[in-house]
């Protein structure tokens, strides 16, 4: 995660200068986006996942300790509008268009990617989000942990089920994994 | 190669890694933009507001019945 602003950019920020929010917004830009497009998987949504981020986070900044870390807050804000973009896709049935790999270093056939890919969709967005940040994106429990606000143990939980339910999907596909 | 290296394998076959991209266009207007969208009224809130009030004005005893939704 990025260095932390100092204390008076955030005491601006809380107060409602829209100066200081733009700055934070330039440091911190970069890495939410790479954090939400992680989480939703498609360009385009996670640019207005993105927005939608920063705005809430205005939009609470009132609520925000300035003498605590404003990187874990904002993440905290991207990762629940990530969320609710996970569900929405779901609702509306959409696929994601970065789940077409480039080359795989070990590459299965197309129709086993493809039952792969629907089983991925098949998880509950509670459980596709630390499928993809856990196992996928090799994220630690700690920083997914701080990042959905519950306890590591329910981390650890959630990922054993993710992947106790890929696999029971593929084996009934006839997928051995 | 255990079963749940393999199931990882298989994962990230399909569903790959992110590598996150420099920023393709300057998001700030857009972030200023809902947010001048979201905290002006439109008129169908205005117009809401204003049947509220005139309602209120005229039977006055009705406040009751709106502040048990609040």
């Amino acid at each position: 995660m990025l260095d932390e602003p100092d204390r008076s950019l955030l005491d601006r920020f809380v107060r409602g200068d829209e100066d200081a929010f733009e700055s934070l917004f330039r440091q911190f830009e970069h890495d939410v986006y790479g954090w939400i497009l992680r989480i939703v998987r498609d360009a385009d949504a996670a640019e207005d996942v993105l927005v939608e981020a920063f705005w809430r986070a205005y939009r609470g900044r009132a609520r925000f300790d300035s003498s605590r870390s404003f990187g874990a807050w904002m993440r905290r804000i991207a990762t629940n509008a990530a969320l609710d973009q996970v569900k929405r896709a779901r609702r509306q049935g959409l696929r994601l268009p970065m789940d077409d790999p480039p080359a795989p270093a070990k590459p299965a056939t197309e129709g086993l990617r493809d039952s792969i890919r629907s089983s991925f969709h098949r998880l509950s967005p509670k459980l596709q989000i630390v499928a993809a940040l856990a196992l996928i994106e090799e994220r630690s429990y700690a920083e997914i942990a701080d990042a959905l606000d519950i306890p590591i143990g329910t981390v650890k939980s959630r990922v054993f089920r993710a992947t106790r339910a890929l696999r029971k999907d593929l084996a009934r596909l006839g997928i051995r994994a | 190669m255990t079963e749940d290296t393999r199931l990882l394998d298989l994962l990230r076959s399909a569903v790959p890694p992110v590598v996150a991209p420099a920023p393709s266009i300057d998001r700030w207007p857009l972030v200023v933009k809902r947010h001048r969208e979201r905290t002006e009224w439109s008129w169908l809130d205005a117009g809401l507001a204003a049947a509220v009030v005139a309602t209120l004005l005229t039977r006055p005893d009705w406040l009751v019945l709106l502040a048990y939704h609040f």
